[in-house]
């Protein structure tokens, strides 16, 4: 039976409400069906309708004066007149220019794959329509240390990201998210907020996690080489969904050097990976990117900035990670 | 009448200031971004004011706010100017 059924969540106070028409799956529900529902009568912050593709959703957007303005993976990224379209050849996710109606046109599952099109196409989508309402999304995780205090890891991947998040909570941190959060001001500080979603672990991290392969999904995808891990079902009642004190800013790398260490940061190094890691804000059209600086401004004076070289100590052994940052601040 | 050529900063450039004392401009253009030091926020902060557009304006002031002697200060806002130019930071100056 194809889904039709609407539904709405809250994402942090944003009513988004979403419906599928005519698909036999329910690609959003991947993507906001952790937010806390909603109910009532009332008209929604953000809209999201998805249906199938047809021969249109083909074609070049630049045929229909579209400008190709970003790359997301392998799905581009156009503007035309605010507008934000994205598109990997055979499905279309739309976002209008003020951020309130996405509308999506989606491929069979053998064209477009389920996963990538809800982590890539759907997910890019929904942070412009937050963006519009001051919701900045950074590629960063985001933990809670056991003193209530929150703090931030922040880089590409590869970067050490999720092991070091797994190694923070083995060590009694709750978690906001691995691989993403949303940023906004709240008072004169900047709040951070969850997008509850699986961690993404490659086999090498599951590894150092023994404990976590029975909860390991099989490969998201072809050519992907990440599992999933819930953590709701890994590390139950660790969830926050927001956390306002931040302490410390953490840019971890793997070094392959014997022991880890934790070197300051100057704050124009630091403010450059917190720029790569919102790189959204530099796209043509995104909406508020000088409230973004602001926002990474206000974030960066707030706290203490590191550079985190996992060295092998850690990878051999996850929980000394927080002795061996502890030692060094 | 004053011909000295007058810069302006490129509307597409935002600048964010650290608690250090340094600061980023990032090109939303190019999408480059770029560190500055004390020197260059200060350069950039006075070419937002209208009255401080030419080369000698902003030396004169430089060398009264950082206490240098008006030659060094030139040659500062000179070499600044020059790269902030061929980075498309500060829009071709007019005369």
């Amino acid at each position: 039976m194809p889904h039709e059924r609407q539904n709405t969540v809250s994402v942090h106070g944003i009513s988004v409400a979403w419906a599928c028409v005519g698909l036999q799956d329910d690609p959003a529900a991947r993507l906001l069906a952790r937010f806390p529902t909603m109910d009532g009568p009332f008209v929604p912050d953000v809209t999201l309708v998805l249906g199938p593709a047809t021969a249109a959703s083909r074609s070049d957007p630049t045929l229909e004066g579209y400008c190709q303005t970003c790359y997301f993976d392998n799905v581009k990224g156009f503007s035309r007149d605010g507008d934000l379209l994205l598109w990997d050849g055979f499905s279309r996710v739309r976002v209008d220019s003020l951020g309130v109606k996405i509308t999506g046109e989606v491929a069979d599952p053998c064209r477009t794959d389920r996963q990538l099109f809800t982590a890539v196409m759907l997910f890019v989508a929904l942070i412009v329509a937050l963006r519009h309402r001051q919701l900045f999304h950074i590629h960063a995780a985001a933990l809670v240390h056991p003193r209530g205090v929150g703090w931030m890891l922040i880089g590409g991947s590869g970067a050490g990201k999720t092991t070091s998040t797994l190694s923070l909570l083995v060590n009694g941190f709750g978690y906001l998210g691995d691989d993403a959060s949303l940023l906004r001001h709240r008072d004169s500080s900047v709040e951070v907020l969850s997008i509850p979603r699986e961690f993404r672990l490659t086999d090498a991290t599951l590894a150092a996690f023994p404990h976590l392969r029975s909860y390991a999904s099989e490969q998201v995808s072809e050519g992907d080489i990440k599992r999933l891990v819930d953590p709701r079902e890994a590390f139950p009642d660790a969830f926050r969904s927001s956390v306002i004190a931040l302490e410390i800013l953490l840019f971890p790398e793997v070094t392959g050097s014997a022991r880890t260490e934790l070197l300051a940061m100057p704050a124009d190094d630091a403010m450059g990976q917190l720029l790569l890691a919102s790189a959204i804000l530099a796209v043509d059209w995104m909406p508020h990117p000088r409230e973004h600086l602001v926002l990474l401004e206000t974030l960066l004076r707030g706290t203490r900035s590191f550079r985190l070289m996992l060295g092998r100590d850690v990878l051999a052994r996850p929980g000394l990670l927080l002795d061996r940052i502890e030692q060094a601040l | 009448m004053d011909q000295a050529p007058r810069f302006a900063p490129n509307p597409q450039v935002l600048l964010t200031e650290l608690g250090d004392g340094t600061g980023v401009l990032l090109h939303l253009d190019t999408k480059f971004y770029y560190t500055l030091n004390d020197t260059g926020i200060f350069v950039w902060k006075a070419l937002a004011d209208t009255s401080c557009r030419t080369s000698a304006a902003l030396a004169a002031r430089l060398a009264e706010v950082f206490n240098v002697s008006v030659e060094a200060a030139e040659r500062d806002v000179g070499t600044i100017l020059t790269e902030m130019s061929n980075e498309g930071l500060v829009c071709p100056p007019l005369p």
